[in-house]
C-alpha cells in the first residue's frame, strides 16, 4: 500500500489524500508531528526527504516528494481513465503545468499567510496577503470566462484535472490567513464544484457542499 | 438625514442573476452589511443578513439544500422565502420557536441583476428605472476603492455621467455610439463592485468577445482607480 | 507609577487572572522569549537555575514586580496584579496512568470568549466534527446539569452525554461518551470525557486561551489521556484535527466579539452551558472580548 507521510492540517498533504480518495487508491497515513514537534526536520525524516518538507509518498519503495509532482505520479500510475492527467494532449499538459505552478504560488502566498496567522511563522504578512489577492483575482477572472465558455474546470476541459486538485486546498484555507474570498464569486462556484466530485473528502478548515440538485 | 441613512433606503445591484446558481450561497456585502444570497430549487432568490440567528455564524458557509439553508455550525434549518427556522437538530422533537428566523433584506431581480435593500420597509417599486428595451450584463469587477472615489474617477477620467437623477451610483458613457452602463455596489468604506451592462442584446457569435472587451476596459479603469486610491 | 498608568497597562479584566503565555518547553533555562498578551509585549526570562521573571518591553529593564509567574501543567502562567484566586488544580496531570499530550498552540481570529463557548458546546459535534465526535441522526443534546461552584468560582456542566462515532484517537468503535465541562476561569476550560474501552476514569482535554487582543487569540491545547496504544503523533494529530475543524467556525462569527447582552443571538435549551457562561461573565462585569453597544445617539 502507498504510504503517505502526512500532516492533518497541511493543504499540500490533503490534496494527495483527496486525489487518492477520488481515484479509490488505498493508502496508509503516517502522521508526522509537523507542529509542534517539527518532526519533518528530524534526522530520520531528513533521510526520507532532505528538504525537510511534507508531503512524501512511498509507493513500494518508490519515494517521491513535492505535492504537485506526486499528483502527476498518482494520476499517471493510478487513473485508468487518463482524464485527470491527459498524457496525449499537449495543450492540456501545458495548461496543467501552468496551473500546478500557480498552485505553488498560492502556497507561497495564501498558505504562507495562514502559517503566519495560525502557527506564528515569521513572514511578511501584508506581502503574503497581497500576493494571494493578486492570484485570486486572476483565478476568478479565468474561472468566470471558463464558465461563459461552458467549462467548469481550470484547464478548459469537461473533466477536472490534477490542476483543480492542486489549487483547491489553499484557496479554500485562505481565510485562515486573513484573505477573504468574498470578492471572488466565480472561485466560490468552482470550489463548490470541486466539493461535488464523487469521492471528495474534507480536511479541517474545509467543509463539504450540499448535494447537487437532481437533474 | 445622513448620507448613510439615505443610502440604506436605496436599492443596489449585488450580483448578476445567473451567478446565483442552484445549491450555492453567495457572500456579498453592501454598506458594511454582509448578506448571504441563495436560490432555492424553485428559483426564488433569498437575500439574508449573513449570520445565523443562533450563534452569529455566517450563513454563507452553510449549505443550500434547495429548500432551506442549513447553518454549518449546529445544522439549524432556515426555510426559503420566510427565513423561519424549521428544525433544530439538538432538539429534534421540538418545533423551533417562531422568533427564530433570519433577517431578510429586500430583494428584487431587475435588468439581469439581483438588487437588495437594507431598509426596514423595502419598496421594490423604488428599484432605479433604466430606459432599457434589452440588455446584456457584463462581468462584475471588484475594486479596492471607496464608492465615491470610483464614481468620481469614472466621471472625471473615463467619460461617464450619471444615468439617473438618483445619484452617482449608476453611470453611463457620454457621447454618441453604443452606451455602457456601470452600476456601483458600495461594499464598505474601502471596496466597491463595478457591475456593468450594455443596453442591447449581443449575438451569440459575438458574446464572448464583447464580454472580454468590456471586462478588459473596466479592469483597466479599476487598475487606474486602485492606483489613485492606494 | 500611578493607578491610572497601571490601568492602562492591561484591561481591568486581565488583571488578577492567571493567563497562559507560553509552553514551558519554549522557555529553556538561560533563554528569553517575547510573548504577547492583550496587545502588550512581555519579555519572559528563565535563569539558569530556573527562576522566571518578566518585563513589559516598553517599561524599564527591571523586572515588573506586579507580574506573577509560575510554571504548571506544561505551561507558563502569568498574572498581573494580585491574583483573584490561586491557579486551578489539575491533579490528573500528575497521575502516572495518564499520558500527557502537548498539542501545540494555534492563532485564531476571534474573541477568546467565543473560543471558550465553542468548547462548551455539544450541539455542533455532528456538523463540525462529522463522523468523529458526532453524526446524524444522533444529534439530540439531552438535558444536563450546571453547577456554579462558588468556593472556587468555577462553572461546571455535569451529566453530559453524546453518541460519538470516534471519541478519541484510540477509539475503535462508536460509544456513548460522558462529558463533564469545567470552566476554571474566563479563559481556561477543561473537559473530562470517558475514554474508549477498556480504559476507565477520564480523559482530560484542556483549552487554555492566551488573549492577544479582543479578537485575536492563541489557543493552547493539552490532553491527559488514558491511551496506551496510540502513538504520540497520532494523539496530537487527532486533537489538531478537532481544533482545526472548529477554527473556521470560530473565525466566521458576526460579530467576532461575544454579545453578552441583547437578543441578537437566540439560544436553545442545549445552550444552557453557554448561557450560564455568559451570565457568569456578566456577573463579573466582564467586557473584554464582548460586543459593547454605544449609547443610542441616533439623530431624530
Amino acid at each position: 500500500m502507498i504510504k503517505l507521510y502526512d500532516f492533518e492540517l497541511s493543504g499540500n498533504c490533503y490534496k494527495l489524500r483527496l486525489l487518492m480518495g477520488i481515484l479509490g487508491v488505498p493508502f496508509e497515513r503516517i502522521a508526522i508531528d509537523f507542529y509542534p514537534g517539527r518532526e519533518h526536520k528530524s534526522p530520520w525524516f531528513l533521510k526520507i526527504n532532505p528538504l525537510g518538507q511534507l508531503p512524501v509518498i512511498d509507493d513500494h519503495g518508490f519515494i517521491l516528494r513535492d505535492a504537485q509532482a506526486i499528483l502527476v505520479y498518482l494520476a499517471c500510475a493510478y487513473d485508468p481513465s487518463g482524464l485527470w492527467y491527459p498524457r496525449d494532449d499537449a495543450r492540456m499538459l501545458g495548461r496543467i503545468a501552468m496551473w500546478l505552478g500557480c498552485a505553488d504560488s498560492i502556497t507561497a502566498t495564501a498558505s504562507a499567510a495562514r502559517l503566519h496567522d495560525s502557527l506564528f511563522y515569521d513572514f511578511d504578512i501584508d506581502k503574503c496577503r497581497a500576493g494571494a489577492h493578486a492570484l485570486f483575482r486572476v483565478l476568478d477572472e479565468h474561472l468566470w470566462f471558463a464558465e461563459q465558455e461552458g467549462n467548469d474546470w481550470l484547464c478548459s476541459s469537461k473533466h477536472p484535472t490534477i490542476a483543480d486538485i492542486a489549487c483547491f486546498p489553499y484557496v479554500m484555507l485562505s481565510e485562515e490567513g486573513g484573505v477573504s474570498r468574498l470578492p471572488y464569486p466565480a472561485v466560490r462556484r468552482w470550489t463548490d464544484r470541486v466539493k461535488r466530485i464523487p469521492g471528495f473528502m474534507v480536511m479541517p478548515g474545509i467543509f463539504g457542499a450540499s448535494p447537487a440538485a437532481s437533474e | 438625514m445622513s448620507d448613510a441613512e439615505e443610502a440604506i433606503r436605496l436599492w443596489f445591484p449585488v450580483s448578476r442573476c445567473e451567478e446565483i446558481v442552484p445549491r450555492n450561497v453567495v457572500q456579498t456585502e453592501l454598506l458594511g452589511q454582509e448578506a448571504a444570497l441563495w436560490r432555492d430549487d424553485l428559483g426564488f432568490v433569498n437575500a439574508w443578513e449573513n449570520r445565523c440567528p443562533h450563534r452569529g455564524v455566517r450563513l454563507s458557509i452553510g449549505l443550500n439544500t434547495g429548500s432551506e439553508l442549513r447553518c454549518q455550525y449546529h445544522g439549524w434549518w432556515y426555510a426559503s422565502i420566510t427565513g423561519q427556522c424549521t428544525y433544530i437538530p439538538a432538539h429534534p422533537g421540538q418545533k423551533p420557536p417562531n422568533v427564530i428566523k433570519t433577517k431578510r433584506y429586500g430583494c428584487a431581480e431587475q435588468y439581469g441583476f439581483i438588487w437588495i435593500n437594507l431598509g426596514d420597509q423595502p419598496d421594490a417599486a423604488a428599484v432605479p428605472v433604466l430606459q432599457l428595451d434589452s440588455y446584456t450584463t457584463m462581468r462584475s469587477v471588484f475594486t479596492q476603492a471607496p464608492v465615491d472615489l470610483v464614481a468620481q474617477s469614472l466621471i472625471e477620467a473615463h467619460n461617464f455621467e450619471p444615468a439617473t437623477s438618483a445619484g452617482n451610483y449608476i453611470l453611463e458613457t457620454t457621447g454618441p455610439g453604443e452606451k455602457s452602463v456601470l452600476l456601483l455596489q458600495p461594499m464598505n468604506a474601502e471596496q466597491t463592485v463595478i457591475h456593468g451592462l450594455i443596453p442591447s442584446l449581443v449575438r451569440d457569435a459575438d458574446r464572448l468577445s464583447v464580454l472580454r472587451q468590456f471586462n478588459g476596459r473596466v479592469s483597466e479603469m479599476r487598475d487606474a482607480i486602485e492606483r489613485a486610491a492606494a | 507609577m500611578t493607578s491610572n498608568e497601571i490601568a492602562e497597562l492591561f484591561p481591568a479584566e486581565i488583571s488578577g487572572e492567571w493567563i497562559v503565555v507560553a509552553s514551558a518547553a519554549d522557555l529553556q533555562p538561560g533563554t528569553t522569549l517575547i510573548v504577547r498578551i492583550a496587545e502588550r509585549n512581555l519579555r519572559l526570562q528563565r535563569s539558569m537555575d530556573g527562576h522566571l521573571s518578566a518585563q513589559l518591553s516598553a517599561a524599564s529593564d527591571r523586572p515588573e514586580p506586579r507580574i506573577h509567574l509560575q510554571t504548571a501543567y506544561s505551561f507558563i502562567w502569568f498574572c498581573f496584579g494580585a491574583p483573584n484566586k490561586p491557579l486551578f488544580l489539575l491533579p490528573e496531570y500528575a497521575q502516572t496512568d495518564g499520558r500527557i499530550v502537548e498539542c501545540g498552540s494555534f492563532g485564531v481570529r476571534t474573541s477568546p470568549l467565543r473560543a471558550v463557548e465553542n468548547f462548551l458546546d455539544m450541539g455542533h459535534f455532528p456538523y463540525v466534527h462529522t463522523d468523529i465526535l458526532g453524526a446524524e441522526p444522533r444529534t439530540e443534546v439531552n438535558a444536563y446539569r450546571i453547577e456554579l461552584r462558588e468556593t472556587v468560582d468555577e462553572l461546571w456542566a455535569i451529566d453530559c452525554r453524546f453518541h460519538q462515532p470516534k471519541a478519541a484517537a484510540g477509539a475503535a468503535t462508536a460509544q456513548e461518551t460522558d462529558y463533564t465541562y469545567r470552566v476554571v476561569s474566563p479563559f481556561n476550560v477543561i473537559l473530562y470525557k470517558s475514554p474508549p474501552a477498556p480504559h476507565t476514569g477520564n480523559d482530560v482535554i484542556c483549552l487554555f486561551i492566551q488573549p492577544l487582543a479582543e479578537q485575536q487569540l492563541r489557543a493552547h491545547l493539552l490532553m491527559v489521556l488514558k491511551d496506551d496504544t496510540s502513538t504520540m503523533s497520532g494523539m496530537i494529530a487527532f486533537q489538531q484535527l478537532i481544533f482545526g475543524q472548529d477554527k473556521p467556525i470560530l473565525e466566521n462569527h458576526i460579530p467576532l466579539l461575544l454579545p453578552l447582552i441583547g437578543q441578537s443571538e437566540k439560544p436553545a435549551r442545549a445552550d444552557a452551558m453557554s448561557m450560564a457562561y455568559r451570565r457568569w461573565l456578566l456577573a463579573k462585569n466582564w467586557t473584554y472580548g464582548t460586543q459593547r453597544f454605544a449609547q443610542n445617539s441616533k439623530a431624530a
